[in-house]
């Protein structure tokens, strides 16, 4: 595999007057794999997306693709699809299709048949009479009509039911498998579990996970407790230096160890658990463990 | 990379041509009314010449008078094309395609369209003339050239002020050519109304006209032949040459000010 990286975003900062939307960020995505980039609402996702194809411009940093600042020249192997529809609401998905052929050399008039029938769509109904899901539909099917090299997706499954998130799912592993870079955003954290090689975590515009999903999911245990009535007072666990973080759902305890975490069921078995596990991380763990420890700490403490 | 707006061109031209189409036949029919009738071949050419209502010299600088004004209203509904694109430029911002090219291209395709929109009703007037005989009786001279200048110039310069102030801007297209229509007129009004101006804020308002196409095109009325000079410009404007080469100057210059902020917006 080529190690030189098909997007590079270094020391990357966009700032609005003195809001740092995104400051110092630095990712890389190798040719090939599929990065999938997460955080809650606000936390500079679509910020970097813009500054990274050019459409704002960046406050500190580089950002390149295919080892260049963005072009014209870049968009012939790259689509993009924005998290906010884009298309003109006038024209019909015939009229969408014909701009693309016009503009692409590498359109494929037969890729994007498959791609009308795949998500059923209507070629002379005006977009703007389309719901949001097939507006969403509309745009891949003309992102994926180019056969593009690079695919940066913000928010693809946006308004699609879970049957069309699947397809959409499908095509970027697809799309990758024959050769694509693929960089998306999405709220759906199983769909990018599934996807993603490689999981970018924001939070108030700060990378604050980056590695490969495998790595992140093997870098903690959770040590799962039910209880018959409430949960006990668990002396001194949270300060447990193998323990990171324990969070309290009703009569459950859910311990999330860093490393013995057999050290850790025998001491929660003194307290008599009706139930106890090992479980490994999911990908949710992970982002709600960066990104919102405290809310479910808070919000889970009541028996 | 035009196609969009190669089909929002010929939306608004088709509306254009069902509009301007519809007006000119209503006049047509209303002014020679009980007289004409839909047989242009030799009723309405008989019944006009009855009544003698065929002027012995029809100057062509008034043809193009109509065009130019039917050309101005038009240019200025084009004038946003760059602005509408502002709502969702990420498409047309992602294609391989430099911006500048693009926006350049966008107004090239629409001076096209307002060329077409200056002829329309020109042709239209030929036609009309043409059927009830008079067409021995229209006059070129060197009023002719100088309408089609300025009167094109003027739809041109709207067009690049306009442009300007809003290309870099989302929304609020439509209203920026309402206010420049409101604009146009009021300066032009009060700059024309020298006993009840001060003078002070009348040489301002001289001042601001230099940017006021109507200013420009004012002067110019069916009534009167040559070059004259505008009481609504400052005397050193006041040439034909002048006013031409202003009008196609300021024109220019907001298109090439309109493509700049363009490039510059940020989504």
């Amino acid at each position: 595999m080529n190690s030189t990286p098909v997007i590079a975003i270094r020391d990357f900062t966009k700032r609005y007057g003195s809001f740092d939307a995104v400051s110092n960020l630095t990712l890389e995505v190798e040719p090939g794999s599929i990065c999938g980039l997460l955080g809650p609402n606000g936390s500079g996702k679509t910020t970097t997306f813009k500054c990274l194809l050019g459409l704002a411009r960046q406050t500190a940093g580089s950002m390149d693709v295919e080892g260049a600042p963005v072009g014209p020249q870049t968009f012939e192997n790259l689509s993009y699809v924005p998290e906010r529809s884009a298309l003109y609401e006038w024209l019909t998905l015939a009229d969408h299709l014909e701009f693309n052929r016009r503009s692409f050399k590498n359109y494929d008039a037969k890729r994007a048949d498959e791609l009308v029938s795949l998500f059923r769509l209507e070629r002379k109904k005006k977009v703007g009479k389309l719901s949001k899901g097939q507006q969403t539909a509309v745009a891949l099917a003309l992102a994926f009509s180019i056969r593009p090299r690079i695919l940066i997706l913000d928010e693809p499954a946006s308004g699609l039911d879970p049957v069309f998130q699947r397809v959409v799912l499908d095509l970027i592993i697809e799309a990758a498998a024959m050769g694509s870079t693929v960089l998306f955003s999405s709220h759906q954290i199983g769909q990018v579990e599934r996807a993603a090689d490689r999981v970018a975590i924001l939070k108030n515009g700060k990378l604050i996970v980056d590695g490969t999903v495998d790595s992140l999911k093997g870098s903690e245990k959770v040590v799962e407790a039910i209880f018959e009535q409430r949960v006990p007072d668990v002396d001194g666990l949270a300060d447990d230096p193998r323990v990171r973080r324990i969070e309290r759902s009703g009569r459950i305890l859910r311990a999330y160890v860093q490393s013995d975490s057999e050290g850790i069921v025998r001491r929660l078995n003194e307290f008599s658990p009706k139930n106890i596990s090992i479980l490994d991380l999911n990908l949710e763990d992970i982002f709600i463990n960066a990104v919102g420890g405290e809310i479910a700490m808070a919000g889970g403490d009541g028996a | 990379m035009t196609y969009v707006q190669f089909l929002r061109l010929r939306k608004a031209l088709t509306i254009y041509g069902i509009v301007v189409g519809s007006i000119f036949l209503f006049g047509l029919i209303v002014g020679h009314w009980p007289n004409a009738r839909f047989d242009f071949g030799h009723g309405l050419h008989h019944a006009l010449t009855e009544t003698s209502s065929i002027p012995k010299s029809i100057p062509m600088s008034g043809v193009l008078f109509l065009a130019a004004w039917c050309a101005i209203i038009f240019a200025t509904v084009l004038s946003t094309s760059l602005n509408k694109e502002n709502d969702g430029v990420e498409m047309v911002w992602t294609k391989p395609i430099a911006r500048e090219r693009l926006a350049v291209q966008y107004i090239g395709l629409d001076l096209s369209a307002i060329l077409v929109a200056f002829a329309c009703p020109a042709v239209l007037c030929i036609i009309a003339i043409a059927s009830v005989g008079g067409l021995e009786y229209l006059r070129f001279d060197a009023r002719t050239w100088q309408t089609l200048i300025i009167g094109l110039g003027t739809a041109f310069m709207w067009y690049g002020l306009v442009q300007a102030l809003t290309s870099w801007q989302r929304g609020r297209g439509g209203m920026a050519v309402g206010l420049s229509w409101a604009a146009a007129f009021l300066v032009l009004s009060f700059a024309e109304a020298t006993h009840f101006v001060p003078g002070p804020l009348h040489q301002i308002l001289l001042a601001a006209d230099v940017l006021n196409p109507l200013a420009y095109f004012s002067s110019y009325s069916l009534s009167g032949y040559g070059a004259h000079a505008s009481p609504v410009l400052p005397q050193v404007f006041a040439g034909t040459e002048m006013r031409s080469i202003l009008t196609w100057s300021i024109g220019f210059l907001g298109c090439a000010g309109a493509v700049g902020g363009w490039k510059r917006l940020e989504v």
